[in-house]
């Protein structure tokens, strides 16, 4: 378990240097020249090396690789070529947004999913099956940005019963800042007129954002329900004369949820990719819309924080999982 | 357990077992019926959409801009008086083609590469497992997003992106399968029978994988479609006046107060499209899957 738990550590150490390594020879490879764009369209061949000088663009990419490299390991992501910002202290704004977002996200479509997969398992073959199916495939199949405008139409330009975006109004103060996370840190300064504001912010994009994870949860805790129901031991309980509330709750979900785990790096999957949309509709100040607007000024250094994050996080999440698998399932073997 | 069955059925009775094949299928559920109906009438539409389109899909006419949808514009027209029904059926040719463009690149050299990995092992096999490794354990959209806006918005560059992430899922399946067959009876009598690697992977193996492959492929034509339409949306995709789905929402966007039908119709159709597309890769899984069928009791036995 031990040498499986550093073979894990030693591989992920591998794929975030990959993701540098990638992203970073990428991203110089980029049509648009940052200087350029930095400087302005009337600036001097001075003014642009003297910038190029102050970036270290100058210098021969392997160069430049190696300090940005020196530079990571001392948690230092360089500086925004657009906001002149530390791209660290940047993403450490823009990250509890995207955070908040999707938390909420995954729960909803969590706990719907698991409750609609269960369900359909248990009717299988009925009406209420097919239509949790359908529900689960479309959730798969809506487009984000597509379904974030309808319910901007519907709830907000139709019904005003929504905002169109943003995480608070105007007129609201927003809570000090302990977590980032605007409902944590309004709850725990008993600011109520905060917290709902931010909660009445955070329902479209959250049920967006959410419409995903139900599809993709629905389907796999139907099939593993489905399959743990075929198991002898779920048999033989109900052969010794167990009500069938007790056979659900401790031989099928049980057993049957475990799946369920694994696929939270799926989950983060779809939930990183839908980030970029959602936050792009309805004007979240999230990671999703950083790396957007970054991807779009060709601006190096905040591209490639972004993307590093993103992708470290993901390789964290899939650890967790992983380890977490291992502990609930000792029959695993990995190969 | 499905290679077995196709490979053992003669190819002189191949069309009547299809048919018998496809009416089992779609009596299995009434969603099987649903998908295969709107694929079919997709992939129709992509193929006569140009005839049936009663305009061109950039023929301007400034004179009827932003109207609601009625008899002589079923979806009404767009801020530049474009016809949003013919923009609509050639941007099912758009996808369609997308798809079929990024699932063929991806599923050749990832099934290619899948196949040799496990059948040379060794070294060989390592070196290929560590870099899918390394795709998988990225999130495919923003490594496509990252590459798309690397090579410059494109409707080609986002094609290319979408392939790159999508052949590692096609080599680690395509390995796994050759992993499994590798020591079977038919591959060790070709092996024994004198036939070389090359001639064992193409003569059996290739064929061997390929049903699995295809259900995979099913399940990613929705996928793919939805990929190119999100990168057009985000400006990294299809640029103006190409009638992609995900550009004309763009366009759209910005219109939705005052005409909701602009971003709306096309937003239906690549909906419908990719459920469709879902419903049929996902039923043919649970129905090749022995696992899912046959008599698997309920909580009622």
């Amino acid at each position: 378990m031990g040498g499986l738990i550093a073979r894990r550590l030693a591989f992920m150490v591998f794929v975030i240097w990959g993701v540098t390594f990638v992203t970073f020879f990428l991203s110089r490879v980029v049509p648009g020249d940052p200087v350029r764009l930095l400087a302005g369209p009337r600036a001097g061949k001075a003014e642009l090396a003297h910038i190029r000088d102050l970036y270290g663009l100058d210098e021969p990419l392997p160069a430049q690789y190696r300090r940005y490299m020196t530079d990571l390991l001392h948690g230092d992501l360089g500086t925004s070529f657009v906001t002149r910002r530390d791209v660290t202290s940047d993403i450490a704004a823009f990250l509890p947004a995207t955070l908040e977002l999707s938390g909420y996200a995954l729960l909803l479509g969590f706990v719907g999913g698991l409750v609609a997969g269960s369900v359909a398992a248990f009717r299988r073959g009925s009406g209420v099956d097919a239509a949790g199916r359908l529900s689960a495939i479309a959730g798969l199949s809506v487009p984000a940005f597509w379904l974030a405008l309808l319910l901007q139409l519907l709830f907000h330009t139709q019904l005003g019963w929504f905002p169109l975006g943003g995480r608070l109004d105007a007129s609201v103060t927003p809570p000090p800042h302990i977590t980032g996370l605007l409902t944590i840190d309004s709850l725990l300064t008993l600011n109520l007129s905060a917290f709902s504001n931010a909660l009445w912010h955070l329902a479209l994009p959250v049920v967006t954002l959410a419409a995903g994870v139900y599809g993709l949860m629905t389907r796999v805790v139907r099939t593993s329900v489905l399959d743990v129901l075929g198991e002898d031991y779920v048999r033989a309980a109900e052969a010794k004369g167990l009500t069938r509330w007790r056979v659900i709750r401790r031989h099928v979900l049980r057993n049957g949820l475990l799946p369920a785990v694994t696929i939270l790096g799926l989950e983060f999957g779809l939930l990183a990719s839908g980030v970029f949309v959602v936050e792009a509709v309805f004007q979240w100040p999230g990671l999703g819309s950083y790396a957007f607007n970054a991807i779009q000024a060709a601006d190096y250094n905040a591209t490639l924080g972004a993307t590093l994050v993103i992708a470290i996080i993901y390789v964290f999440t899939n650890l967790i999982v992983d380890l977490g698998y291992l502990y609930l399932d000792p029959r695993i073997r990995y190969s | 357990m499905i290679a077995e069955q196709v490979a053992a059925e003669p190819e002189t009775t191949g069309g009547r077992r299809a048919l018998r094949a496809t009416r089992r299928f779609l009596g299995v559920s009434w969603l099987n019926v649903l998908g295969a109906a709107i694929v079919v009438l997709v992939l129709f539409l992509a193929v006569l959409g140009r005839g049936i389109a009663p305009h061109d899909p950039n023929e301007l006419d400034l004179a009827a801009t932003l109207q609601g949808p009625a008899a002589a514009h079923w979806f009404g027209t767009d801020n530049l008086g474009r016809d949003l029904f013919s923009r609509v059926l050639a941007g099912a040719r758009i996808s369609i083609e997308v798809a079929v463009i990024i699932l063929f690149l991806s599923v050749a050299f990832g099934t290619l590469l899948g196949i040799v990995s496990g059948l040379v092992g060794g070294l060989v096999d390592e070196i290929i497992m560590r870099i899918t490794d390394l795709f998988l354990a990225f999130p495919a959209f923003i490594l496509a997003a990252a590459i798309a806006a690397t090579l410059g918005p494109s409707l080609n560059h986002t094609v290319l992106a979408l392939a790159v992430v999508f052949w590692p899922w096609y080599t680690r399946l395509a390995r796994g399968q050759v992993l499994s067959l590798r020591e079977r009876e038919f591959v060790l009598a070709a092996r024994v029978a004198g036939a070389g690697t090359m001639r064992i992977a193409t003569g059996h193996l290739v064929r061997n994988v390929l049903p699995i492959i295809i259900v995979q492929v099913s399940l990613d034509v929705g996928y793919a479609i939805l990929a190119t339409s999100a990168l057009s949306f985000l400006g990294l995709g299809a640029q103006p006046p190409t009638p992609e789905w995900g550009a004309i929402i763009t366009d759209g966007r910005s219109y939705i107060q005052t005409a909701w039908w602009f971003p709306t119709f096309p937003g239906l159709a690549l909906a419908v499209t990719v459920l469709g597309f879902n419903l049929l890769g996902d039923g043919l899984r649970d129905w090749i899957d022995p696992r899912l069928r046959g008599s698997l009791g309920g909580v009622e036995g």
